[in-house]
């Protein structure tokens, strides 16, 4: 059983999105958190809940999203970030709020499956 | 288990077609149905699930598309019971479109397929179908990243189904931008359905381990589902007669022909409109009533009670011999029948009530009442059948001009007839009479003058040779021999 530590969060304002990255994570052996809204994350981040790992798309947000990365990374959580498009100025934005990786839509899930794993092994 | 090499043929449940299929499906191969919308694609699947479920088969509907009960309701209209057959019904319902979100986040290919996947695994699992029916497979494409994936999945998936010792019927909707090539290469075999402007046909144009009737076959769907009427292939059919003679009862005619028609020939009756064809065709008939023999006339031209009307009017009575059974009298209205329809109409009267003379009144009607192309080579397949059936042809053949330069046919088809019988106006001393003669007798000699041609109301009169005429192919002869000739 994962243990708090290990949740990961997944953000992003799609709930479709939301529930089949979750249930996703969960057949990988791992628990959840979602942060369905900016206000959400924030409180997620005001909260200091322990977090493994964050998957964060960003499709739909403000600029605002990005302050909130710059946070997460100040934290020291590992930071997935999910593009709409392929998108260079997205992906400079990215890596420049803290993201180890940038991912564009559709993701594979075997691809994403291998990342989870690699960003956890890498923090153990 | 897969099913083994022999000889087993699975009905597809159409009689028509399976007589294409030299018997039917073979067991354990998947045959894909290919055809545009309202082909009959489904209807076909119905009814190969029906004839298994009807031998006590299990059968499985697969639906990606239809809803199971908009598919029992059209079945029913359609008279077919589905009784016995299971349904995996895997269409969208409407809560699809009120309650789901949509997603982008993976694929569809990734999130849709292992639910799907699964439940048709369990389906399989638990009936344990030897029919599997699939409508329509090309929705799996939707289901895979790519081709590759694709056919990977699609070859996986019938083998799984085979391995089960199924025979499956699988559907594909393809067009322009969506080729379906690959199914085609995957199957055993190919049915394909067709709709144009001659109607509705159905093409066998694959099938892996047995031979079957090439080229289109015409098709209809209708109260009883569908119907296919094969092409008909006239060295498949034939029985030992012997070409016996036989007489027109006119003793004058017989001479003529050197004493009657032959069995097993064909002949053409060639003239002008109103000459008299059709009525030298009844005095055959009424002879072969009186032999006990029974004959068909289709008219394709003029309306039954013309006929009935004029026969009674020149003691031909074609109405006392439909009374006695000995004649059937039917119209063939316009466009009622594509050739293979007529074909098969013609043969069930040979081939079941015994018809020994069969009449088509007349050619340019068949051309023009039958719907399809190429109607020349098919009359000629349909001729061909009836010689070899014994049966006596009678082809009435209208020549456009009254008078003047004679011709056997406006239509180039006299290679077709054994006899041609040809009657003609002829103007002798300013008046308007009527001949008859012989042009061609393929298996015996013949009269080679003309005689004179009168249909009274005692009936038909033949007269004695016109020997001393010429000219009378102009149709405006002179004497020879005579006064005042030149």
């Amino acid at each position: 059983m994962s243990d708090a530590a290990d949740k990961l969060l997944i953000v992003g304002c799609n709930p479709k999105n939301q529930e089949l990255l979750a249930a996703f994570i969960a057949r990988l052996g791992y628990a959840s958190v979602r942060a369905d809204t900016l206000t959400e994350l924030a409180q997620i981040l005001d909260n200091e809940e322990p977090l493994r790992f964050a998957l964060v798309d960003i499709s739909g947000f403000n600029q605002e999203i990005w302050y909130l990365c710059a946070r997460l990374h100040a934290r020291d959580i590992p930071l997935l970030v999910i593009s709409p498009r392929q998108s260079a100025a997205v992906r400079k934005l990215g890596y420049e709020h803290g993201a180890q990786t940038v991912m564009e839509k559709p993701l594979a899930m075997r691809e994403l499956a291998d990342a989870i794993h690699g960003f956890i092994q890498a923090d153990q | 288990m897969k099913a083994s090499a022999s000889d087993e043929r699975l009905s597809t449940g159409v009689s028509g077609l399976d007589e294409i299929l030299h018997g039917g499906l073979l067991p354990g191969r998947a045959y894909l149905i290919r055809g545009g919308p309202g082909t009959g694609k489904t209807t076909l699947g119905l009814h190969f699930l029906i004839a298994g479920a009807q031998r006590g088969e299990k059968a499985l509907f697969i639906t990606l598309e239809e809803e199971q009960e908009d598919l029992l309701t059209d079945g029913a209209r359609s008279g077919m019971n589905l009784e016995g057959v299971d349904f995996l019904d895997l269409s969208p319902g409407s809560d699809y479109f009120a309650e789901v979100q949509t997603y982008d986040i993976f694929a569809p290919a990734e999130v849709e397929r292992e639910p799907l996947t699964n439940r048709i695994i369990a389906a399989v699992e638990q009936i344990q179908p030897t029919r599997v029916f699939l409508d329509p497979l090309t929705q799996f494409r939707y289901l895979s990243t790519d081709t590759f994936q694709f056919r990977k999945q699609v070859l996986s998936f019938l083998r799984f189904l085979t391995e089960r010792g199924c025979t499956i019927l699988f559907t594909s909707e393809h067009s322009a931008t969506t080729p379906d090539d690959d199914l085609q290469f995957m199957a055993d075999g190919i049915i394909e359905l067709n709709f144009d402007e001659y109607g509705r046909n159905l093409t066998v144009v694959k099938f892996r381990g047995s031979d079957f009737m090439g080229r289109s076959h015409a098709m209809k769907l209708g109260g009883a589902g569908m119907s296919v009427y094969p092409r008909l292939i006239p060295q498949n059919y034939g029985v030992t007669f012997h070409a016996d003679l036989i007489s027109s009862g006119l003793p004058e005619l017989d001479k003529l022909l050197n004493g009657g028609l032959e069995r097993g020939t064909v002949s053409f009756f060639s003239g002008p409109t109103g000459v008299g064809k059709t009525s030298l065709g009844l005095q055959f008939i009424r002879e072969a009533a009186r032999r006990g023999e029974y004959s068909v006339l289709f008219s394709l031209e003029e309306e039954i009670d013309i006929i009935l009307g004029r026969s009674n009017a020149i003691q031909l009575d074609a109405a006392a011999m439909l009374d006695k059974g000995a004649l059937l009298l039917e119209k063939i209205e316009p466009l009622q029948y594509t050739p293979d329809e007529f074909a098969r109409r013609v043969r069930h009267e040979v081939e079941h009530n015994q018809a020994r003379i069969v009449m088509i009144d007349s050619v340019s009607g068949y051309r023009l009442s039958m719907r399809g192309h190429d109607l020349v080579s098919q009359l000629h397949a349909l001729i061909k059948y009836l010689q070899n059936m014994g049966v006596a042809v009678l082809l009435t053949v209208e020549t456009a001009q009254l008078t003047g330069d004679f011709r056997v046919t406006d239509h180039e088809i006299s290679y077709l007839a054994d006899n041609i019988i040809f009657l003609r106006y002829l103007e002798i001393n300013g008046e308007m009479r009527k001949a008859i003669g012989v042009l061609k007798k393929r298996l015996s000699n013949f009269e080679k003058t003309l005689r004179e041609f009168e249909i009274t109301g005692e009936g038909i009169r033949i007269g004695q040779p016109l020997s001393n005429l010429r000219g009378i192919l102009t149709g405006a002869p002179t004497w020879i021999n005579r006064e005042g000739a030149p």
